[in-house]
């Protein structure tokens, strides 16, 4: 009871009714890098050699963690995983650019998570997906040509810690990259493009898009069009994401899985922290966000350190829970960058 | 199109500070309401002076820290309340004036006003004034009696059950007269069933944990039931330990206070003990009364350092946690 690992909040989900609509294209005339390849007879007599190859060549990036999906199947060369997972946790409110693609492009994503099911020898193949969505219109199958869809119950944050509940020896892989994979090897293109949601209450029509990498945030806005004026732009989702100060200038990159445009009253009073202990409650892990706080306030670094800094996610849990409305997690987690920085830089 | 930097997380929850302290405020209504029902109008007028003067001497004191007073703090407002809810009806107006003032003045400003206070406000106040004003806090008149909101000679004292039991004796009441609160006592307190109330509706509100009061009244029970009473049996002695004063007014009012309290469930759970022990030291040993309030400033000073242990432990769970694995 006191060492817990299942902190967290349940969340409004938010994401209709750009979870349930058509996977919209919005792709620029001129792709870069398009000079494509031949494409492969039988997907499923792949080695794992050919399909690092491949993914190196096609470019593909996993968009949980924008690592290049070649780099993460290296370190399973040696020892198989029990079960490679296609990634569609979409535990952020707003966001579905996970889930979305995996059932409008299901038989993509299933030949995606096919090839790599045969490559690695893995003996599990599934898809995983977030199962506090109580708002939605569709429904979430169970099964996915074949995959089963497992559905992974929980509190937010669920994607970060979702590792550590199917257990170690498991492949999460985004199911954007299983998409992008799939392609790579029948139709022998690089990815060019990425899954976008654009969601918000200043959005117009929020769908998820097909977006080619590199257009910018302001595109793909005027793509769902804009009506009215937002206070703040934010790439990621609701929780995690980050505020864009220039969108014309900003670009959409592998990683970027929303675009949110929010048009609200942010002059919200801080208060005094009471001390109520709910950042801690819910805290994923088991930091005292309120007490971290006040020594980086303080700059007290190293005693911020001995509360365990460097184990914050930056999963925005404190801040939203907060009644006094404190930045908590911004602060933390800032601290907590600038800390990593520093040492890399030793 | 312009953007604005705000940090993340984009969206928060409904709850605010002032949400929470409104909260607190909407539990403390039913106990007066109790207490105007027991003893007239005079029970309002009373809260109405204690929350007085707690509100202005918070703003004084804002004042006098060169801050603008806050409109939005209600918390001097909680504060006055339960200060009136722990005295008897017949108490003169200068005592809850004097609690308030001393609970806003010297117990809260002085450590760094909202949020910083090591003590519970409320307890010192009534600590206060239960030192400077034995007589009149301790004199209880014969609830359902209306009181003249002007008290002039001639209205009968009585002696509370929990006076009777410090003096060695049983009281003679009713089990159901005492959950219903219907016994000389604290305006407010006495009622268990409306406390029981409103402790559901902090709990579905999420303001307190079940744990803090359940294990105070579990330490208090078995404490009670181990040393017992003379003359009556264990479970009797339990059921008269707890209900016959303002304890549980105070388990949940007064101790699951979130300033106050530790953070951490474990150090939460070891305040609550603590709480629960000093109590029925007091009971049985001490000259001060009311014991719980007493026992919950001893407890306040505790938890600074039970939740630096606490944060220790939990710092040592995370290595073996991550570490471990």
């Amino acid at each position: 009871m006191f060492l817990k690992n299942n902190n967290g909040i349940i969340l409004d989900q938010v994401k209709e009714p750009a979870f349930s609509r058509d996977l919209l294209p919005f792709l620029s005339s001129s792709p870069q890098g398009a000079n494509s390849w031949a494409p492969v007879e039988d997907i499923e007599s792949l080695s794992l050699k050919q399909v690092m190859d491949l993914a190196q060549r096609a470019g593909i990036i996993d968009e949980n963690n924008s690592k290049p999906l070649a780099e993460r199947l290296k370190k399973w060369a040696k020892t198989p995983p029990t079960a490679v997972v296609g990634d569609a946790i979409d535990d952020e409110p707003y966001v579905s650019s996970q889930v979305n693609p995996l059932l409008k492009l299901s038989q993509e994503a299933a030949g995606g998570l096919r090839i790599l099911q045969k490559a690695l020898g893995a003996p599990k193949a599934y898809f995983a997906v977030y199962k506090e969505m109580y708002d939605l219109n569709t429904k979430v199958p169970s099964k996915v040509e074949g995959f089963p869809v497992v559905k992974i119950g929980g509190r937010y944050p669920m994607e970060q810690r979702a590792i550590s509940r199917l257990g170690r020896d498991t492949l999460l892989l985004g199911c954007g990259a299983l998409i992008h994979l799939y392609r790579a090897a029948v139709k022998g293109q690089p990815q060019t493009t990425c899954f976008v949601t654009v969601a918000g209450n200043c959005i117009g029509n929020p769908a998820n898009l097909e977006v080619t990498i590199g257009t910018t945030v302001a595109q793909v806005l005027e793509r769902c069009g804009l009506i009215q004026d937002p206070t703040y732009i934010v790439s990621g989702g609701a929780m995690k994401g980050k505020p864009v100060l220039e969108p014309e200038n900003t670009i959409i990159q592998v990683g970027t899985r929303a675009v949110l445009a929010f048009r609200e009253n942010r002059k919200e009073r801080q208060y005094t922290c009471i001390g109520c202990g709910r950042c801690l409650e819910v805290c994923p892990s088991g930091l005292n966000p309120a007490l971290l706080y006040q020594a980086l306030r303080d700059r007290r670094g190293v005693t911020a350190q001995k509360l365990g800094l460097s184990r914050c996610i930056g999963c925005s849990t404190c801040s939203y829970i907060c009644p006094s409305k404190l930045d908590l997690s911004h602060t933390i987690f800032e601290a907590n960058i600038k800390k990593k920085r520093g040492e890399e830089n030793e | 199109m312009n953007s604005n930097f705000y940090p993340s997380p984009y969206i928060r929850y409904r709850d605010s500070a002032r949400t929470i302290m409104q909260d607190a405020i909407i539990v403390l209504l039913p106990p007066f309401l109790m207490a105007w029902f027991y003893y007239g109008l005079r029970s309002l007028v009373l809260g109405l002076v204690s929350v007085l003067g707690c509100v202005c001497t918070s703003g004084l004191f804002s004042l006098l820290a060169g801050k603008k007073p806050n409109p939005r703090d209600f918390s001097p407002i909680v504060t006055g309340m339960v200060i009136a809810l722990l005295l008897p009806a017949s108490v003169p107006f200068y005592v809850p004036l004097t609690a308030g003032v001393f609970a806003m003045g010297v117990v809260k400003f002085p450590f760094g006003g909202t949020g910083y206070n090591l003590f519970n406000p409320a307890a010192g106040g009534l600590a206060f004034a239960a030192l400077c004003f034995p007589k009149e806090i301790f004199s209880y008149t014969i609830p359902l009696e209306t009181l003249p909101i002007v008290i002039s000679e001639g209205v009968k004292y009585v002696q509370s059950p929990a006076a009777i039991m410090a003096l060695g004796g049983i009281p003679s009441i009713d089990t159901t007269e005492m959950l219903l609160g219907n016994f000389p006592g604290p305006m407010g307190a006495t009622n268990i069933l409306v406390i029981g109330a409103c402790l559901l509706y902090l709990l579905v509100r999420k303001s307190t944990v079940w744990y803090v009061p359940a294990v105070y009244l579990g330490t208090v029970s078995a404490v009670a039931a181990l040393c017992g009473l003379e003359g009556v049996s264990a479970g009797q002695a339990v059921v008269l330990e707890l209900i016959s004063g303002s304890l549980p007014f105070v388990a949940v009012f007064m101790l699951t206070d979130p300033v106050t309290q530790p953070k951490r469930p474990l150090a939460k759970v070891c305040y609550a003990v603590a709480a629960g022990f000093c109590t029925m030291l007091f009971r049985y040993f001490g000259a001060v009364a009311p014991s719980s309030i007493f026992a919950l400033l001893l407890a306040n000073s505790l938890s600074p350092a039970l939740d630096a242990w606490a944060e220790e432990m939990a710092a040592a769970g995370r290595e073996v946690r991550y570490e471990g694995k």
